[in-house]
């Protein structure tokens, strides 16, 4: 059941998300500080599916940015190739990640750990050279989207563009993350817990384990369309490479690096692997090296992740004080 | 026979070259405690792991309450009214111990998982009816002060009481315990007799393979004797415990007899 803990951690994510633009518009040059939270949200709306999958359900996808991809690549065949409305965009986005999620799922969720990392590596390197071999796509040069446009509002107006964006990703985040919760604190979160930790004993306890993993996989697999959408529609412009197997790495370092137990430890882990190549600033070319050494830090110190910290800290004054 | 909760007729099953069951059949009478033995690799646990659908026999019928449950997935079986535990436990170190528990009561609610992720119904209300029978059941098997414990904080005696509460949440009629007794010292084995025989009470039917002598001479009302994959010999315990081929193959040692 949600808690009330949740309940109010909900209600202040709300309200500090809701006036975070107004505050950082008072600042000078505030447009490009919302800017950034453009592209966190995007990738938080990715990484709480990816969460889900990783850290409750216990599997894991190296292949996510593929199916980002995919979602971006609906959209340009609507809206550019079609001319048709953006919202048939998202809608197309999710019913392909809905067919190739769940195609693909049954084969793959059969193999665990390594080859299942692989498996979805692989995917999500033939997902990207589709798109590149594909010419009526732009192929690797890419190709260009028209605005987003919602009914007659235009997202992509420069008067207003990275507030309209980040009103609507985070709205977004905050019903994914709404639904997140309400998962995770039924009994069909402490199925994908108890599948994690050992499947044979989940199913003799009557878990259907293959329709929970089937379920949370396509489930974040949509959430990586529309996230995929939103990018697209946000750049103007995708590249076959704007997500590739760096960024499907950088997701799972987001998740991990957050803490796997947490949802809400993915929004610290999204907003700080982000954050990282802004301070770099014209140091971004190092980029790699810091994500490599944040990874490397968080799984020898902290393999639960950020959020295991305050944990930890009690743990370590008990043990001080007694 | 109608009183015969479970039916198992010629199962086979090999692995590779080696047979792990040739033809073994047996029946388990309702509301009863009966005992399956045998000596270490007689096939004990391929013979649960065959009724609770981990593996599929390679010939020969199974029926629970006269239903042939041979095409049953697994994860069908507690809903049909069969739960089991597993010989080296397996408990899940991500939840506490109530919620643990709460996952043995995993059948009783929506079936739809996509119900819970948009909270359509009342989730919460089910939630705390399912907290409720955790608690009963822990309170049942006397861990009710531990119900917020982490797993890893328990005894190994508590973690087998926690395995039998979970198993207890599905409310099957038929308890498949894979050795509960492993490991346990002997006052903990006592107050195990002591809750399996208040199990049967409630009406629940007992299956358990078991090495501790003590426990199932002093508990059961049936033994079936399992060697090298065959039907040796069944009857009361102090049948099995005078049968000259049982001894000669597994009692011989008097310290078994206890």
């Amino acid at each position: 059941m949600i808690t009330k803990k949740d309940t109010f951690q909900l209600s202040f994510f709300f309200i500090i998300m809701f006036f975070l633009p107004v505050i950082l518009n008072s600042f000078q040059g505030g447009g490009y500080y919302i800017g950034i939270f453009v592209p966190i949200g995007f990738f938080t709306l990715t990484a709480l599916g990816l969460n889900l999958l990783i850290g409750f359900a216990g599997q894991i996808s190296l292949g996510h940015a593929g199916f980002m991809t995919i979602g971006a690549y609906s959209s340009v065949y609507i809206c550019n190739k079609l001319g048709y409305s953006a919202l048939y965009g998202f809608a197309l986005s999710i019913l392909l990640n809905f067919i190739i999620g769940f195609l693909i799922s049954k084969p793959i969720l059969k193999l665990k750990g390594h080859y299942l990392a692989m498996a979805t590596l692989g995917i999500g390197l033939i997902i990207q050279i589709i798109s590149r071999e594909f010419m009526y796509f732009g192929g690797g040069e890419g190709i260009s989207l028209p605005d987003l446009k919602i009914f007659d509002f235009n997202f992509n107006d420069f008067k207003h563009k990275e507030f309209a964006y980040y009103y609507l990703v985070w709205l977004l985040n905050f019903c994914v993350l709404k639904l997140s919760l309400n998962f995770i604190n039924s009994k069909a979160g402490r199925a994908l817990k108890a599948l994690h930790i050992n499947e044979l004993a989940a199913q003799s306890l009557g878990i259907n384990v293959t329709a929970y993993k089937t379920f949370i996989f396509v489930f974040s697999t949509i959430l990586a369309g529309i996230s995929g959408s939103i990018a697209a529609h946000y750049n103007s412009y995708i590249l076959p490479t704007t997500f590739d197997l760096h960024t499907s790495i950088k997701l799972v370092t987001m998740v991990i690096l957050g803490g796997t137990l947490n949802i809400w430890g993915t929004l610290f882990g999204v907003f700080i692997l982000m954050i990282i190549p802004e301070l770099l600033g014209k140091f971004d070319e190092y980029e790699g090296i810091v994500l490599g050494a944040v990874l490397i830090v968080i799984l020898l110190f902290l393999p639960d992740g950020l959020t295991s910290i305050p944990k930890k800290l009690k743990r370590l004054c008990f043990k001080n004080n007694g | 026979m109608a009183d015969n909760i479970l039916i198992a007729k010629n199962i086979s099953k090999s692995f590779g070259g080696i047979h792990a069951l040739k033809n073994f059949s047996f029946s388990v009478k309702k509301n009863s405690i009966t005992a399956l033995i045998g000596p270490n690799g007689a096939g004990k646990t391929t013979v649960f792991n065959i009724i609770s659908r981990i593996y599929q026999q390679d010939s020969g019928e199974i029926f629970f309450q006269n239903k042939d449950i041979t095409n049953f997935a697994p994860h069908q079986l507690p809903q049909l009214g069969i739960s089991r535990t597993f010989q080296n436990i397996v408990l899940f170190p991500n939840m506490n111990l109530v919620e643990n528990i709460m996952v043995g009561g995993h059948i009783y609610g929506s079936s739809s998982i996509f119900k819970y992720l948009f909270a359509v119904f009342s989730s919460k209300r089910e939630d705390e009816l399912l907290f409720k029978r955790a608690m009963n059941n822990l309170e049942f098997v006397g861990l009710q002060k531990l119900a917020y414990s982490e797993i890893s904080e328990l005894t190994f005696g508590q973690l087998r009481l926690a395995e039998i509460a979970r198993c207890l949440m599905s409310d099957s009629e038929l308890l498949l315990l894979d050795e509960p007794a492993a490991g346990l010292n002997p006052k903990e084995t006592e107050d195990l007799a002591r809750l399996l025989l208040e199990i049967k009470k409630i009406g629940k039917t007992i299956f358990i393979v078991e090495h501790d002598m003590n426990l199932v001479m002093t508990i059961s009302e049936k033994i079936i004797v399992l060697n090298f994959g065959e039907f040796l010999a069944k009857g009361t315990p102090s049948e099995i415990s005078t049968n000259p081929q049982v001894i000669a193959s597994y009692l011989g040692d008097d310290q078994y007899i206890g």
